[in-house]
């Protein structure tokens, strides 16, 4: 019973606070829209800051840093969007335009086509819905189950022994689904170089050797940590160490 | 007069040093201290004593044109005698630059004496003057030349924005009359953009002017009106001219010949220049400066028309836009448009027509821009406004004139619109013009979820996936108690069937032998009854002698015994609703009864 109220508050709570932030969000877009991308920038930031997320949210941001030619925040957020909806064109085509403003010549690697295909099939939904889905199909599973020990005829019991196995293992595939789509929102290992050029070592200490330069808006994936430093791997496969707060991980 | 005095006292003066045995002083002079590049000058070293020996200065960065040119004098005066040697040169400057010329010496009385350095500065030519006659003609240059003809420039303003028009004017004052002249240098107006009213090639008509008093004729030989192009200093160079004038000869003798030939006038080559002028250059300010200011600077109006004015267009049918710029100022620097056209209308270059005319009150008219637009596809287009700035001087502010919108309909012309456009005959269809990219707009609507509040991966969704294994195992519990208790009550009631069974054939015996038919009948006929029921599992509702039979035969019971009981029931039914009322019937029916339910209770063991 305590449990059910606590539940039942944690909903309220969450449909009270949905409404105000939706507002800070209305107010972003508003003022993105009178080209007041400073104040839009600020609206946005504080959902951020809140703990709020979303690929729509990111996007926006994106956008406003871009026209404020904040090409590096532009990328990051952009890149954060993306890993929420991999698949939108919208975040696809403006990333691009971002990259276009960027030093470095960025090589967009070739995905497989099935690794892509999977991309999309895992992110076509977030990691709620899997799980939800993963829950009803338990539920299918268990009932047919039961309904296989009440029947008394041998064929109502053999097709029901198959429905409660089809069912029990969409549900296991369901639930690897949420989990694959957990894991790759909350993936760490890409960041965007902030400093407008950064020189990558060639170990994790000052007096290295130079390797090569990188200029803000570069991404880079994150191999290992050593104390303040980060071993990088660019998408050319070029690698080195750069010190950790040049960046800032996506 | 007074002058002469002075002279003849210094001369005196000298002389009596002389004689009083002062030493001898080797003195240099020079005609001038500065000198333009390839300039004619004249230095002298004069001794006033006799001596021998001279020793030529260091002339290293000069012409020596000539020299050294002895000359010496002795002059007689009260029986006292003073002698004057003197060596000169005839130099020329050859560069730029501060030089010295080192010092000369000579031998009076086996003594050497040396003069002191002379220092000669040598400036950029501001004037080729090869018409200058040098030292050896100084005669022909009275000292009144400079007043009785030389040439002013003059400005009517000396401090203007950039592209602000100003004007300058060089004016001939003479006192006397020029046979001839040429121009020698014509002014440099450096950094401006010039547009002459007079020049001098032209013919200057003479008038008079008073001028500080004196009464000169004057001639414009050129008015020019300037536009500075950019801030800062800029000069306007000297002007040179080169006359012949024609002066009256004061000094020379009045011979006969001279007054005969109504002389006493004599040719004289002479140069005059004007003097440089400085003009302050005001940059225009960067404060409320418009980012389509390009430049024009005066008072301007812009007017805009359609050539097709109240008339629908046909497409590819072609339509003039003018735009007329008129006022005064730098008109010939304003540039063509960029016209902001929908892509469905071609447009040309501009033709630009200037009705331009420049007075002394400055350039104005008017620039026309003509353009020639082909709507190449129907429908309904918007020219859209354009703007034009200007600097307004005498505001000091920038001003922006804004053309009306040009609603512009065109109707569907003759033959395939894409087809009539020779430009596209070769591709029927046209591809989508991209007329610029920018990133795609921000999306309105959002699902905001907060960090650590997802559904996936929290215990309560853990909870639920669990959930129906739980209910299951909780069903299967229950189900297996339910079905125990069950088969629990079906062997309990037919263990007690048979004792029921007994007790009511006990009842039945008991009215058997009080001779109670009725009773014995309704007592015999619950008692088997209730038996088949309790025993076979089948409520006293459902239970139909076909039931009983397919009941017990699939329990395996004998046929026989089967068709025995089947038999005794109807038997007991069957007397029951008789109206014969037999006691012999109610013993035989009695024992069958009996017989029957042991029989059935054997098969059923």
């Amino acid at each position: 019973m305590k449990k059910i109220s606590l539940l039942l508050l944690a909903i309220t709570i969450t449909l009270f606070s949905f409404a105000s932030e939706n507002d800070v969000f209305k107010i972003g877009n508003d003022a993105y829209l009178k080209n007041n991308f400073e104040t839009a920038i600020s609206s946005y930031q504080q959902l951020i800051k809140e703990g709020y997320q979303s690929s729509e949210l990111y996007f926006n941001l994106g956008n406003a840093y871009y026209k404020t030619d904040s090409i590096a925040n532009a990328i990051l957020y952009y890149e954060k969007a993306k890993k929420i909806s991999p698949t939108d064109e919208d975040v696809l085509a403006n990333l691009k335009l971002a990259n276009l403003k960027t030093i470095d010549k960025t090589e967009a690697k070739e995905q497989l086509i099935f690794k892509s295909w999977w991309d999309n099939f895992v992110s076509s939904k977030s990691s709620d819905a899997w799980g939800i889905l993963s829950i009803i199909s338990m539920f299918v599973a268990f009932a047919a189950l039961i309904v296989f020990r009440l029947s008394t005829s041998s064929i109502g019991k053999q097709i029901f022994f198959a429905c409660f196995c089809l069912a029990l293992i969409s549900s296991l595939s369901f639930y690897f689904l949420a989990e694959t789509n957990h894991a790759l929102k909350n993936a760490s290992g890409q960041a965007i170089l902030f400093n407008s050029s950064a020189t990558i070592k060639s170990a994790p200490a000052e007096n290295s050797k130079d390797l090569f330069i990188i200029h803000e808006g570069a991404k880079v994936n994150i191999i290992e940590k050593n104390n303040t430093w980060f071993r990088i791997r660019l998408e050319n496969g070029n690698e080195g160490w750069l010190q950790e707060n040049a960046v800032r991980i996506i | 007069m007074k002058k002469n005095n002075l002279i003849l006292l210094f001369i005196f003066t000298c002389i009596s040093q002389l004689a009083l045995g002062q030493d001898a002083v080797l003195t240099a002079t020079t005609s001038r201290s500065q000198v333009g590049v390839g300039e004619q000058f004249q230095i002298s070293y004069s001794l006033n004593a006799s001596g021998g020996n001279f020793r030529s200065p260091e002339i290293r960065e000069f012409a020596v044109l000539s020299g050294p040119n002895q000359s010496s004098s002795m002059t007689f005066v009260n029986g006292s005698m003073s002698q004057t040697l003197s060596y000169s040169y005839i130099l020329a400057g050859q560069r730029e630059g501060k030089f010295t010329i080192g010092p000369a010496s000579i031998v009076v009385n086996g003594k050497t004496i040396s003069s002191k350095s002379l220092v000669i500065e040598v400036v950029k030519n501001p004037a080729a003057q090869q018409g200058q006659g040098g030292q050896n003609r100084g005669q022909d240059q009275p000292a009144a030349d400079n007043n009785d003809l030389f040439i002013r420039a003059s400005v009517d303003k000396s401090k203007v924005y950039v592209g602000e028009q100003l004007l300058v004017t060089f004016k001939i004052y003479t006192k006397v009359s020029i046979v001839q002249n040429a121009l020698t240098k014509a002014p440099v107006f450096n950094g401006f953009w010039s547009e002459d009213i007079i020049s001098p090639n032209q013919q200057a008509t003479l008038r008079p002017e008073v001028l500080d008093g004196v009464q000169y004729q004057v001639a414009e030989i050129k008015k020019t009106i300037l536009m500075p192009q950019r801030a800062g200093t800029l000069e306007i160079t000297e002007m040179v001219m080169d006359f012949v004038k024609r002066v009256q000869q004061k000094n020379r003798s009045n011979s006969f010949f001279d007054q005969f030939f109504g002389g006493g006038y004599q040719d004289v080559r002479t140069t005059a220049k004007s003097k440089a002028l400085k003009i302050e250059v005001m940059p225009l300010p960067s404060a409320g400066k418009p980012i389509d200011f390009n430049g024009a600077v005066g008072d301007f109006g812009m007017e805009s028309r359609l050539s097709n004015t109240n008339k629908t267009l046909k497409s590819n049918d072609a339509t003039n836009l003018y735009i007329t710029i008129s006022g005064k100022g730098n008109l010939k620097l304003i540039d063509p448009f960029k016209l902001k056209l929908p892509t469905e209308i071609e447009s040309y270059d501009a033709k630009i027509n200037d009705k331009i005319s420049t007075s002394a009150a400055g350039v104005s008219g008017s620039r026309t821009f003509d353009y020639l637009l082909i709507p190449r596809h129907s429908g309904s287009y918007k020219i859209p406004s354009l703007s034009f700035t200007y600097f307004d001087v005498s505001k000091k502010a920038y001003v922006t004139l804004n053309s009306p919108e040009f609603p512009l309909e065109v109707e569907k012309g003759a033959g395939n619109e894409s087809e009539a456009n020779a430009t596209t005959v070769m591709t029927a269809k046209e591809d989508v013009k991209i007329l610029g990219s920018d990133i795609r707009y921000i999306k309105t609507k959002t699902n905001l979820v907060k960090n650590g509040t997802e559904f996936f991966g929290s215990t309560f969704f853990y909870c639920l996936l669990a959930l129906p294994l739980l209910l299951f195992l909780l069903f299967s519990i229950v189900f297996k108690k339910y079905m125990e208790s069950l088969k629990d009550t079906v062997s309990r009631k037919s263990k007690k069937a048979t004792k029921i069974a007994r007790k009511r054939m006990e009842i039945a015996q008991s009215h058997l032998t009080a001779n109670n038919y009725d009773a014995f009948y309704n007592e015999l006929f619950k008692s088997i009854n209730g038996y088949l029921s309790d025993k076979l599992n089948i409520s006293i509702a459902d239970l139909s002698k076909e039931k009983i039979k397919e009941t017990l035969f699939q329990k395996g019971a004998d046929e026989q015994a089967i068709n025995f009981l089947i038999a005794t029931l109807n038997k007991s039914e069957f007397a029951r609703f008789s109206p014969v009322k037999s006691s012999a019937a109610m013993q035989t029916d009695y024992a069958d009864t009996v017989a029957t339910i042991s029989k059935i209770e054997e098969e059923l063991k």
